[in-house]
This record gives structure tokens, sequence and C-alpha cells, in this order.
């Protein structure tokens, strides 16, 4: 035996050895036949790391293969090399491309890098700055989790917590005899109320479904006039992200907050497409007829309106604001297709008998004019 | 072609490593923090034009600069806070560079991440800065108190040791929505993710996501907390909807594969906070949309209310060089304009299109 072999050859592919793959399996005929997306991916990245050799085509043969079986999986994504402005050419989004407004609002103040933003208070007015105290100092403590079972056991400490921390909280609980009237004369009714009532804040805030507490406007005493637009506009914009997560109380705190700082026919018009939702119509009524008293051609306006009193059962007020709308604008298809379900019902029933038609209709055109903008 | 396109505005090679860039808020510059060959630190000042990116100044420091942010600044002021190799934590006037206008020494080691509330508008309440460093312990700074931070967030072992606590690699504010409200997380080279409840002094919430946590960020500071995302290193990414939390199940979650690589951020569209950008190590950068479920939250079996999570859409995906994207920024003023450094030594500005389209 003086043959002096090393223990184990290096291997030539680390990866086709920690998948446990055979290099029979990188086979047209194989992969062409599997079904095991798994098994395919551990294909594709051995092939793809070359340390078998490279073969584009069959690359592509597997990458094909795992598009048939599951076309959204992540690693057929191909990160494309980025475009440049260039390539780009007409095709792009103008707008988002223009920098020229942003540079010429923001950098063009001859300044040595930061153009100046006026102050923000003025004079006397600096006093009433409100200033938030100062944290009072604190520590905590916490314990690293080193891996899922101390998840666990954490999570069942806390768990077998719970029950003796309510009786912890309330060591009062034991009854008092009636006839202990020193413990009566002690025990402060105020107070036990005082704490069931926390204790239901408490258990009301565990469940987080909405925003306790939320101002219904901002502090904008200390802002200067040009900061008031973008904090408007970003309210609003919290606002409509609030509408698209189907939060529509939280998305009216924050329409009413940006209407707290700036006037927008734009947010009143949210904020009643909002009431809409919370089927509060007649605030929503009225925000929209203060929308046409300073905007007559408010085309959305006209339409909510219109689906509002479609929803009420007044069809006469809904054809008219339909009727207006569809003047204003010809082409909105909304309106035509409304004014004929009520112009074809409104004369052959009577007001009752329609009355679900006008539902239905109204809940089908509903989602077409929710766009907020 | 109705998608949003993403676009190399201007590539820059940088002549020491970059380790985080940040917009200076309303205007068109920015700021990237890195440090030098000859052990020095650096903050580098761009200023964007229509067609070109400009070098303004470059301001050299003893030690190299991890991290920075604006968050807890007036936007008369800019101050830009930063934390370096050395654990110090910094508040830099950037029109009198030479001085910190405030500087203590909060950490024993590197700080890896910085994040600040309070400022620019954004989040109720009184200005704070947080930062989380290699020494295991999360600190919260009042830029109006110096020398003692104003609460410290320590890990502890079983039996009561704080010397071995774990390496915090990422922090973020969140739920900023009233004066009294705010909560921290805090991300661990082991996975952990802690959120701290500022308002109670409390771990609010704590999870373990097996692979070291890159980053966190909520999808937006100052409203009652609804979206938290974290990045790790084996490629996945977790959301988190945090409106809805269950005694048993804790927060309703997404995780997704991505990336094929170490996710190194996640940044949110500061105009909507359901577009969200990843950057991967192999250089790639994706743009995300979360659609929401119909229903956000239904009942267990118990009748207890439980979280439903959506999912997330990838609506563009580029690679922007064969090295890490370490760093990502949005700018708050105009849409879809971005900067972001790779460990390639570049900086690079990237402007998305269409994306009010999505």
């Amino acid at each position: 035996m003086g043959l002096n072999l090393p223990e184990k050859m290096p291997s030539e592919s680390p990866l086709l050895e920690a998948y446990q793959l055979l290099v029979e399996d990188l086979d047209y005929g194989a992969i062409g036949k599997c079904t095991d997306v798994a098994m395919l991916v551990k294909i594709l990245r051995v092939l793809r790391s070359a340390q078998v050799g490279y073969y584009p085509d069959l690359i592509e043969f597997t990458e094909e293969r795992i598009r048939m079986l599951n076309p959204k999986h992540i690693i057929l994504t191909k990160d494309d090399n980025v475009w440049s402005r260039e390539d780009v050419g007409e095709s792009g989004d103008a707008q988002a491309l223009d920098l020229t407004d942003l540079c010429r609002s923001t950098a063009s103040l001859g300044l040595d890098h930061i153009p100046d933003l006026e102050p923000s208070c003025s004079g006397t007015n600096c006093d009433e700055v409100v200033m938030y105290p100062i944290r009072k100092r604190a520590a905590m403590h916490c314990e690293p989790l080193k891996n899922e079972s101390d998840l666990n056991a954490a999570k069942r400490k806390n768990e077998t917590e719970q029950p003796s921390d309510c009786s912890h909280g309330h060591p009062k609980n034991k009854r008092i005899k009636s006839s202990d009237f020193t413990s009566w004369d002690k025990y402060d009714v105020h107070a036990e109320l005082l704490k069931i009532d926390e204790k239901h804040d408490e258990e009301k805030r565990d469940r987080v479904t909405g925003c306790h507490g939320l101002a219904e406007f901002v502090r904008i005493d200390d802002k200067a006039t040009s900061e008031k637009e973008p904090i408007a506009l970003r309210e609003k914009e919290k606002g409509n992200e609030a509408y698209r997560a189907g939060d529509y109380n939280e998305a009216l705190s924050y329409f009413n907050r940006s209407l707290s700082v700036q006037m927008s026919l734009v947010v009143i018009n949210n904020r009643a497409q909002v009431y809409i939702k919370l089927k509060k119509f007649a605030e929503a009524v009225s925000d929209l007829k203060y929308i046409l008293s300073n905007d007559s051609q408010n085309v959305k306006a006209l339409l909510r309106l219109g689906t509002i009193y479609a929803e009420q059962k007044e069809p006469e007020k809904a054809v008219q604001y339909f009727k207006s709308a569809s003047q204003l604008c010809p082409e909105s298809k909304v309106a035509a297709r409304m004014l004929e379900r009520l112009t074809e019902q409104a004369p052959t029933t009577t007001r009752d008998e329609a009355g679900p038609v006008w539902r239905c209709s109204a809940k089908k055109k509903g989602p077409l004019i929710e766009v907020i903008e | 072609m109705d998608k949003p396109q993403m676009i190399l505005h201007q590539y820059n090679q940088l002549n020491y490593t970059a380790y985080d860039c940040k917009w200076i808020p309303s205007s068109a510059k920015f700021v990237v923090l890195g440090g030098l060959a000859r052990g020095t630190g650096c903050i580098d000042i761009f200023e964007v034009t229509a067609n070109d990116v400009k070098h303004v100044k470059q301001i050299e420091k003893s030690k190299p600069v991890k991290c920075g942010t604006f968050g807890a600044t007036s936007l008369q002021q800019r101050h830009l806070a930063t934390g370096d190799f050395d654990g110090r934590m910094c508040i830099w006037n950037l029109e009198q560079p030479d001085i910190p206008i405030y500087q203590v020494k909060g950490h024993k080691e590197i700080i890896n991440a910085i994040d600040g509330v309070g400022g620019l508008n954004i989040g109720e309440g009184a200005p704070e800065i947080v930062t989380g460093s290699r020494d295991g312990l999360v600190k919260l700074w009042d830029p109006r108190q110096t020398v003692d931070p104003v609460a410290v967030m320590s890990p502890m072992n079983v039996d009561g040791d704080t010397s071995n606590g774990r390496d915090c690699w990422t922090v973020a504010f969140g739920n900023a929505y009233t004066p009294e409200e705010r909560c921290v997380a805090a991300g661990y080279d082991n996975g952990d993710v802690k959120l701290f409840d500022l308002r109670t002094m409390t771990v609010r919430w704590e999870a373990n996501l097996k692979n070291g946590v890159c980053h966190l960020e909520f999808d937006r500071k100052d409203i009652c907390m609804n979206k938290l995302v974290a990045t790790t290193l084996e490629q996945k990414f977790h959301i988190f909807d945090l409106r809805t939390h269950n005694e048993k199940t804790g927060f309703a979650t997404l995780s997704m594969k991505a990336h094929d690589s170490t996710i190194w951020a996640c940044r949110h569209l500061p105009q909507n906070r359901d577009v969200f950008a990843t950057c991967g190590g192999e250089g790639s950068l994706h743009l995300w949309k979360y659609n929401y479920p119909a229903s956000r939250v239904k009942e267990d079996g118990d009748k207890k209310p439980i979280g439903v999570v959506g999912n997330a859409e990838l609506v563009q995906d580029v690679k922007l060089g064969g090295q890490p994207i370490n760093a990502f920024d949005w700018s708050p003023d105009k849409q879809g304009l971005a900067v972001a450094t790779g460990f390639d030594q570049s900086v690079r500005v990237v402007i998305v299109t269409k994306l009010n389209r999505i």
C-alpha cells in the first residue's frame, strides 16, 4: 500500500455534492421529466454556478421547465442591467425624469450648499413654540432569544404569567366580608372604578385596530408658511393610504388633519368618499355641496352625489346629478350607465319597487368613482 | 410599458468605502458617509442637477462614519446626526462642519445604526435619536441633553449578566403618532427582532427570524404602527402587520424570498407607504408593492382577533452593479428620485418612473 492517496478526493463541484445530486441528473431527459420544482431549482443553481461546466442552453431549458411548473418562482427573476437616461428615450415618464423643478426650487439659492428656508417663527411667536419635555431616564433589560425553542419557552412563560399578572394587579380582588367594616372604610370606590376603567382601556389598546388618541388636527403654530403645504400633502397621503388599506376611520382623521393645515377641495372630496364608505351620508352630502358651491364643474363630486341619492332611493335627484356629470364629461361611462339604469326604471316602476335596482346599480358602479386623488 | 422603470441618472466613483447615504431634506443635495483607506472617515456632499451629479464638498473626520440621519432635526436647521466606528454619536451643522454641535461617546464599539424622529415635521413629540451598537446596547438620545442617554435598552442573560450582548445591527423608530406614543424596533445578529415601547418602557413584542437582521423599517414613522419590514442575511425579508396582535400567534407575517443573497436594506417610498425597495448582495435593486387583503382582521378559534397578511408583488428589478448595494435613500422631496451606495466604492442616483401609477 505504498500509494499515498488523500483520504478524500477534493470535490470538483461542492454545490453538486451539497445538494446530493449526480452528474446524471444534469441531463435534458431527466430535467424534462422532473416535476419537482425544488429539485429543478437545485439543478439550476448547480448549472448557473458553472462548477460542472457552462451549458447556456441547458440552463435555459431548466429555466423553461421551472417556468412551466411555477411561472412565478423567485429564481426566475432576472435582474436586467439598469437603464441609463439615453436608453429610455421618449418612452420614459418625462415628469419623473425632469429634475429641473427640484433643482430650481431648492438648490439655486446661491448659498454654499444648503438653501435657506424662511425662519420658522417670527419674533414673539417663538416663545409660544411647543417644547416637548425631555424624557426621564429609563433603562430596559431584555434577554436575547437564542432559537426557536427559547422563543416558545418565552411565549409559554408569558402565557403562564398572564393570569397571575391579573391577580397581581388587583390584590383587592378578594371579597371583603360585609361585616368587615374596617376594610370597607379603607375601600376607595373611586380608585377602584378608575382601575376598572384603566383595565378596560388597556384591553381596548391591546386589540389595536384603530389609532387611539390620534389628534384630529396638526399643531402648526410654530411652522413656517412654506412648510404647511408639504404637511397638508403628507397628511392627505396618509389618509389615502389608510383608505386603500380599508381603515376608513383612520383615513377620516388624516383628511381632517390635512384640512386643519390647509383647505383643499381635493381633500374634502376624498373625505366625502370616506363618509360614503362609513355610511355617513349627511356629512358626505354637505362636503360635496360645498365643493360644488366652489367648483360647480367637479365631475367627481357630481358623480358621488348621484351615487348617494341613488343609494338613498331618491332617483330624481340622482338623475339630475348624473346628467350634469355626463354633460361635463360625455366620455364618463359611469354617468352614462347610471343614467341609463335610472331612466329606464323610473317611469315604469314605482319608487318602492325600484329600490333594489338603485341599490344594486349603485353598488356596481361604486368602485368606479372610488379613485381617490 | 406601464410598469415603473428604474433609470440610472448618474454613477459616481468614490475613493473610499461608502456606508450610508441620505438626502438633505428640501434640497437637491445628498450626503454620503464612509471611511477612507487611511482609516479616517468622511462626510461627502453631492448635488444633483438636471443632467449631472456634482461633488460639492468633502469633510474628513478622524473615524470612519457608519450611519447618519436627519430624522431629529428641524427643516430649518437640517443637522446631520452620525454614528462612527468609535462608538461616538455626533450632530453636525453641515454649513460649519469643523466641530460637531453635539458629541457623545455613546457606545464602547461601532455604532451600526442610527435613526431619528420628531424632526422634519415627521412624528409627534420630542426630537429623539436612537443608536444601536456592536456592544449590544440600544440607546435613546435627546439632542437637548448631552452626556447621558434618556433611555438604554440592554440585553441581559438569564443570570443577569449584561456583558454578553448580541450585536445590534439595525434600529428604527415608529408609532410616533401622538406626543406620548413611540416605539423602537431593533434587529440583532442572531435574528432577534425586538419592539420596545417607549411609552411604557417595555418590550412590546419579540421574535427570532433565524438569520441576522440586516435592516428594519416601519412603513411610516408617524402613524399608528402599520407594517414593519425586516430584511435578513439569507435571501429573505419579512413583513409584519402590526395592527392586530394575537396572543398566541403574534403579528401576521409575510416572508418572501428575494435577491438570492443578503438583503442589505429596505426603504419605503416616503410618498406611498405600500411601495418599497430592497437592496441585494449581488447589486440588485427590487421594487415591491404590498397589497392588503380584503379584510385585515379575522377571528381565530377563541374569538380573538388575528391579523391577516396581504401579498407583496415584485414590480420591477434591476441590477445596478456586481457588488452589494448597502444603503439606499428615497428623496423626500421628489417622488422616485433615490440614491444608492455600493461596496464597489460608488454612489448612484436612480430615478424610478411611473410610481404614481402603481
